[in-house]
This record gives C-alpha cells, structure tokens and sequence, in this order.
C-alpha cells in the first residue's frame, strides 16, 4: 500500500503507543484533565473581568477555551492578554511545525466577527515574527512604475495603497486567505496607516520562511515552558533510566510507622489517585498542592508527545498520553513505596512525576529483556532485530516486526501480548474480542504491580520460558 | 478499466481493512472494518464500513471517483481515493466523532482531484428490531 495506508504511515501509528492497539482503563477517570478547571462564570462576574481572565496560566485558559467552545470564546477573548493570544496561536496556528494559516484565521475571524477594529488590535499585539509570517507568503507588493508595466487584467487584481504610489494584492486563490488579508488591510488602515505600511513592506520584501524560522524557535521555547520538550528530549523518556539507584533511594527511607493510612483499596480507583484523597482527607497537602501535582502530570503528557507525536493543540491525543502517564506514575509509586501510603505520599510531593514515570518503565525493560531471551530460542536474528528496535526506542516498528516475524511462530495470543509488552506504554491482555472469525486483543495499561505480574505470568505462558525478571 | 483479479480485489481491500484496523484501533475499540469497492469501469467506488458486533452501530463511509477524469492508473486511483477516505477516518475517530458526511453524495476536490463521498450512521440492530415488530403485527392482524 501507499500514502496514508503505508508501512511508514502504520509504523508512525504504532509508534505513538496510545493509538493503534485497543486499550481501555479499568479506572475512574473523573476529575481527570490536562490542566485545573477555569470558572468562567467568576471570571465575567468579577469587579474587572480582563484582570480575572488575565490572571490564568495561558495554557490553562488556552485549554478551557478549546474544551468550553466558541460560544464560551466569544465571552472570554476580548480580555485575554497580548501573552494569552499568542498561546493561542502557539498551539493552533502550527500544524507538523510549519505555519497553518487557517487555524490562526480561524481564532482571528472571531474578533473580526465582533469588530473588525479589534481584528487589527489583536493582530497587532501578536509577535511581530508572527504578524509578518503570516502575510509573508501570501503579499505582493509593487510600485507604480512596476504597477504601470503591468497588464490590465494583472492590474485589476492589485489595490492601491492610500498614498496611490504603492499597489498589493493576495498570492493566494484561496478566498478565506483573501478575505482575512484584505480585511486586515482595511481596518489597519483605518487605525494606523504607517503600521500597515511597514507591516506589508516587511512582509513583501523579507525572504520566505525567514521569520517563520524564527518565531519556530520562539514558539518552541515557550512550548517548552508547558512541558513540550524536544522530540529527541521526549524520547529519552522511554530509554534508559537507572531504576536501582532510584529503588535503593526509597527503599531505604523509613516510613512513618506512628501514622495509620491507608488507601480504601477501591478497585476502580488508582493507587495515585487513591494517595492523592489521602494527602487531601488528612490534610498532608491542600487543594493548591495536590493541584500542582496534578499539573505535573499533564506537564509529563505534554513531554512525552513528541515522542507520541501528538501535537500540542490535539486535546484528545493529549487526554490519551495523560491516561497513559497516569497509570504508568501509578505503577512506578506503588512499586517504589511498596504500597505504603506514606511513602507514596512522600515520593509523589518530593518527586518529579517524569522520575516515577522512567522508573515506571525501566520496571517493565526487565520483562522485556527476559522476553528477548526467550526469543532468541526462536529466531535469533529476528529477537535481536526486536531488542536493537526497543533499545533505540522504534517501539512502532517493534511492534510491527511482532506482526510481520513473529505472529506465524507464535501464534496471534503469543504476538499479541509481545505487542503490549514492546508498546511504547506497556500494556497487559484484558480480553479477546471476536466478529466472525476476526479476533482482537483488549488491552490494559499497566497500572499496578498486579498488572506487572500478571504481563510477566503472559509472557512466560504464551512464550513458554521461565527465567529471571522477577519485580524487585 | 480493472485493478486486478476480484479475488486479489478481495485481498486487497481484506488488507486495508486490517491496516485501518492497526492505525485506529484505540479508537475503533470493539469495532470492525469491513472494505468493499468495485468498479464499472468508468467509476470507482469504495465502500469503508466501520461497525460493531451486534450492529447497533454501522457507518458506511462510501467515495466514488471517475476515472476519465483523472490522470492517473487504476491503482494510483484507487490509492488516491483509499488516502482521502483515510484522512475522513482520521478526522472522524480523532475528533470525538463529531465529523460527519452529507447521506448523499458530496462533491470534494483534493490537489485538482474530484470527488465524492457519502455516509450515514445507521443502528441496523434497532431497524432489524423494528422491522421484526412490524412484521410481527402484520401477521397479528
């Protein structure tokens, strides 16, 4: 196949880990987002509304915007900060790290809609790399002795500037960029003349992409305030982690045995989230507190989706990745306080979530190298293309080489539970579905140590071996 | 004008149903896709149908294009169409399922490319159900 429907396009599917094979959480996701809930109600009822809206983290209010709809949008974005438009336009006017245009028309034409004049305020408050890479690729500009050398019919499709010596038009077919270009000129003009000037003679004369360049570094350290860390960064997420040292830390710290807690011990509830109502019920931490943490874990989503390749502005990929992350820190604090919630509690205030997170997964790289072990009995050459692809973090074509190599040899059981177990977030067998004749594994996140065990019992049942790779 | 034997067809789509069901299957959960498609030799037409086992829910994403408007072979043709229907799919499951076709048939134009797609989420489980009670009290009366 080619295109979309390639091996590269599958592959790319696998890799993300949260995409391709069917999962569901055994958990309660309630109270469960990517950043703490903004009352817009309070917002517009406060004594001065633009310093209430002003006052939320940018990508808070970015976030509660895209969830909460234009209809809430229309209320709140005459008082964002010039900070809060541009978070905006960071996370939506980008698409596979270039320029898209009609994402940032999009938020643009909303103030258009309520006042052309607030279409030029806005415009302007944005970067100046921004203002002029978004006209640069669609202005073209000439001057009346160019003008006049022009035919007619190539004539007609300029427009004077007010001076009369300076002609523009759109390079664009496209009538929304047509539309949203002349608007723009039309109302700048009427407020700043010598803005417009400037501003269309930036963008017609400086080289292509040069400032899109550039406001790509911009936009990236900003990004990266939020947590969206490099892709090579991401990456390193799911590599080597030394999680002895980390283990032997915690280990070694004794708990506070004068003090009762206890988690209820609801099976629909994570041991993190269970940790969490403790620290709340006890008042070991307050709502700010347990708030930050919460924070750092969409902070640790936002950093593993480069690696996921999810983009910042897809809500519904990163509400995946948080899940995936939530369950895999659940795992990693349960493992490193032995289930006391003490030390969990301590751990989870003391420690970065991405820390629980690589111990998490190196946890896991022991199942992994036992189940490379077991496989290079089978077909060395293929066991050791597996390891080399998990080791280099190619987890989309690890688990394409399970289908591809191993599936005929081992059966769909068997390849189905490698392919959790090589998936960018491991995953435990929940069940098999059927629809004539067709099967399909469901899986689990690996959640508690439960799970661990129960991946580690699959994988020596379906591969058929027993040595090494107990849990600590 | 043919792309292949309808045996090797049959294949082919069997194999875009299994890759759709690789790319998307968090999404998919406990659905199936089912990939159908045959031409009359002047139109193509691929039938995508996304469903579940007890049928209450079943979309059927159709596209159609012509080929004598295109420059291109059978296959790239059907390539072409399979890619754009992909990026609906994409677009469907990713967006909270919220992207919908027209029931009839809507022109597009992709890179000077025309043309068409339909689809309708159907609950054939509830109209089997229905159909059974009306029968049933026909035979009543």
């Amino acid at each position: 196949m080619a295109g979309r429907l390639s091996e590269e396009a599958v592959v790319q599917s696998l890799d993300t880990g949260w995409q391709s094979l069917v999962w569901k959480s055994k958990y309660s996701s309630k109270n469960i987002s990517l950043s703490p809930s903004v009352d817009f109600t309070a917002i517009l009822d406060a004594k001065d509304p633009a310093e209430a809206a002003q006052a939320v983290p940018r990508r808070d209010m970015y976030l509660a915007l895209v969830t909460g709809g234009s209809e809430v949008a229309l209320d709140i974005l005459p008082l964002l900060s010039s900070e809060q438009l541009v978070t905006i336009m960071d996370n939506e006017a980008w698409h596979d790290g270039q320029l898209a245009i009609h994402q940032a028309i999009r938020w643009l034409d909303l103030y258009k809609n309520m006042d052309p004049e607030f279409l030029y305020q806005r415009f302007r408050e944005l970067d100046e790399e921004y203002q002029v890479g978004f006209l640069n690729p669609y202005i073209d500009m000439v001057d009346e002795e160019s003008f006049e050398k022009l035919p007619h019919d190539e004539q007609d499709k300029f427009t004077a500037m007010p001076c009369n010596t300076l002609w523009w038009r759109v390079k664009s077919g496209d009538e929304k960029i047509q539309e949203f270009v002349s608007s723009l000129i039309q109302s700048s003009i009427s407020e700043d003349a010598a803005y417009i000037y400037t501003l269309l003679g930036m963008a017609a004369m400086l080289p292509p992409n040069e400032q899109e360049a550039l406001l790509r570094q911009f936009r990236d350290a900003r990004l990266e305030e939020d947590g969206f860390v490099t892709t090579e960064e991401s990456r390193a997420l799911f590599g080597e982690f030394d999680g002895e040292a980390l283990y032997s830390k915690w280990k070694a710290v004794k708990s506070d045995c004068s003090s009762d807690l206890s988690v209820t011990g609801d099976a629909g509830v994570l041991f993190l989230d269970a940790v969490m109502s403790v620290a709340l019920s006890t008042g070991r931490a307050d709502q700010v507190a347990v708030d930050n943490v919460m924070r750092g874990f969409g902070y640790l989503a936002n950093a593993v989706s480069g690696a996921c390749h999810v983009e910042p502005d897809d809500i519904h990929g990163l509400s995946s990745l948080l899940s995936q992350v939530r369950h895999t820190v659940s795992f990693g604090l349960e493992v490193l306080s032995s289930g006391d919630v003490t030390k969990a509690l301590e751990i989870l205030f003391t420690e970065y979530p991405k820390v629980v997170f690589q111990f998490a997964i190196s946890t896991v790289n022991s199942i992994r190298a036992e189940a490379i072990s077991g496989l290079m009995a089978l077909s060395p050459a293929n066991a050791s293309k597996l390891e080399s692809l998990w080791k280099s973090g190619k987890f989309g074509s690890a688990l394409w080489l399970i289908d591809r190599d191993f599936l005929e040899t081992l059966g769909f059981d068997s390849a189905e539970v490698l392919k959790g177990l090589f998936n960018r977030f491991p995953l435990v067998k929940e069940e098999v579905s059927s629809l004539e004749g067709v099967e399909r594994v469901v899986f689990r996140p690996l959640a508690t140590t439960e799970d661990y065990s129960a991946l580690l019992s699959d994988v020596r049942k379906y591969l058929s071996f027993n040595s090494g790779g107990t849990l600590q | 004008m043919s792309s292949g034997t309808s045996v090797e067809l049959s294949q082919k789509n069997q194999l875009v149903a299994q890759l759709l069901e690789r790319k998307y299957g968090a999404w998919l959960g406990q659905r199936f896709v089912e990939v159908e498609s045959h031409s009359d030799g002047a139109v193509l037409t691929i039938k995508i149908t996304l469903r579940n086992r007890d049928k209450s829910y079943v979309y059927p994403i159709e596209g159609r294009i012509m080929f004598a408007d295109q420059d291109m072979t059978a296959d790239e043709t059907r390539d072409f169409l399979m890619d754009f229907m992909d990026a609906y799919i994409q677009e469907y499951l990713s967006g909270g399922e919220e992207t919908y076709l027209t029931i009839d048939w809507s022109n597009y134009d992709c890179d000077g490319v025309e043309l068409q797609l339909r689809g309708q989420i159907l609950n054939v489980n509830l109209e089997d159900l229905a159909e059974q009670l009306i029968n049933g009290s026909e035979a009543v009366h």
